[in-house]
């Protein structure tokens, strides 16, 4: 038996055998590695007796500075069994250990007259600082001291200007009335729809996805059937829809040529240029019943109590120029 | 009596069009209102802005000296002003 015992092949199933054993260590079957030296120590996870010691060549300073990464492309593809192989290394460790340590520790606090330092030296590299609003929020947040909250802002509105577009009273939609489109848009602004809620009835009807049920669905209803009451079923509706006006209040383009000019001596054709009328684009816009509810026409001013007003750099209502107009047009009324 | 103020806003800018036969490009003049919320006005599926005219292209310069350039520059200049005031001309009445 032992005879048996002493060849490798069954020693190495015996060792196979008691890993499968809970009880039992990776570490009680593997005899610690020599980390004496300089150069690392490999150790093989399993099959150690079958497998030759790979000889320990790795250099202390690796070009990535990863060891596990070094050492994975260090071995060739032959040597597949070698593949869980890790690095235990002490030198390796500590190194990776202190930066862990460094990356986890905490910022150092940035004094203001450090601050001014840093600035005046923007030039070097060892004073910059990648992050210093970080910082900075962390010492206040360490101190403690949280800063009143901002008085809201007061939205003062100029009385005598333009109301919002929503508050147009919307006439009743007559059908004889077809001739005259910007008649009947200056009378409703939903044209060709009855009111602003019809309007909103069929756009939520579009945007799902099945159209033709939501609607039959919905004008069943006896509530639906009695606010609209034009609409039987769908086929109603998709003739409205599609009898909406497309480009009609846009403007065609139309053709200009510039008569007294020229490119050069060798381009004598005439310069042409396609355009359209922008007043009428300009109310083409105005008057698309999606944008009713986010238009403004009212100039507005944002102020907390005595500091002077505030602007919203994206809202043209908001600005100083539109409000000085209609006091400028006031006036002169 | 309620006075409207409704600001426009033009913008334009070069635009590829195609590489297939030579480099196209065109600079059209959009309009848009300011009284329309910059949130929805930035958004291109709400179509909230609108072509008004495709700027006339102008020639290339290829293998010409320094005075005829600088003569080629001005008339170009000169064009996109007067087609830029034909275009705004309406706003002047």
């Amino acid at each position: 038996m032992q005879c048996f015992c002493n060849s490798w092949r069954v020693r190495n199933l015996l060792v196979m055998v008691l890993r499968l054993n809970e009880s039992l260590k990776y570490h009680e079957l593997i005899p610690t590695p020599d980390c004496s030296g300089a150069a690392p120590t490999l150790v093989p996870f399993y099959s150690e007796y079958s497998t030759p010691r790979v000889a320990s060549t790795m250099p202390e300073m690796t070009p990535l500075g990863c060891p596990q990464f070094s050492c994975l492309k260090k071995f060739t593809p032959d040597s597949w069994r070698l593949k869980h192989i890790k690095l235990h290394h002490p030198e390796h460790l500590q190194v990776a250990y202190q930066k862990n340590l460094t990356a986890r520790s905490m910022r150092r606090p940035v004094e203001p007259a450090q601050r001014c330092q840093s600035n005046s030296t923007k030039d070097s590299v060892d004073n910059l600082d990648p992050c210093p609003n970080l910082e900075l929020v962390e010492n206040i947040a360490d101190l403690g001291a949280k800063p009143p909250p901002p008085l809201l802002p007061r939205t003062k509105s100029y009385p005598r200007a333009g109301a919002l577009v929503s508050d147009f009273i919307a006439e009743p939609w007559n059908r004889d009335a077809q001739g005259c489109l910007q008649t009947n848009l200056h009378n409703n602004l939903y044209y060709p729809f009855a009111t602003g809620e019809e309007y909103k009835y069929i756009q939520c009807g579009i945007k799902k996805k099945g159209m033709k049920t939501y609607y039959d669905n919905v004008l069943k209803e006896e509530n639906t059937g009695f606010h609209f009451p034009r609409f039987k079923n769908r086929v109603g509706v998709q003739k409205l829809v599609a009898s909406i006006p497309e480009d009609q209040a846009l403007g065609e383009w139309e053709l200009h040529t510039l008569e007294d000019m020229i490119w050069n001596d060798n381009h004598q054709r005439p310069i042409n240029y396609f355009s359209r009328d922008i007043i009428r684009s300009m109310r083409w816009l105005r008057r698309q019943q999606a944008y009713t509810e986010h238009l403004m026409y009212a100039p507005q001013r944002f102020s907390n109590g005595n500091t002077p007003p505030k602007h919203s750099y994206t809202e043209m209502h908001t600005a100083d120029s539109c409000w000085e107009t209609h006091v400028r047009r006031d006036c002169r009324v | 009596m309620v006075n409207t103020l409704v600001p426009l806003i033009f913008m334009s800018d070069g635009t590829h069009l195609s590489n297939f036969a030579g480099d196209k490009k065109e600079w059209p003049v959009y309009i848009t209102i300011g009284n329309l919320s910059w949130k929805l006005r930035k958004m291109p599926t709400t179509h909230s802005v609108v072509m008004v005219a495709p700027l006339p292209i102008q020639i290339k310069h290829r293998n010409i000296v320094q005075e005829p350039l600088d003569e080629q520059r001005e008339t170009h200049q000169e064009v996109l002003n007067e087609v830029l005031w034909r275009v705004l001309n309406p706003l002047s009445i």
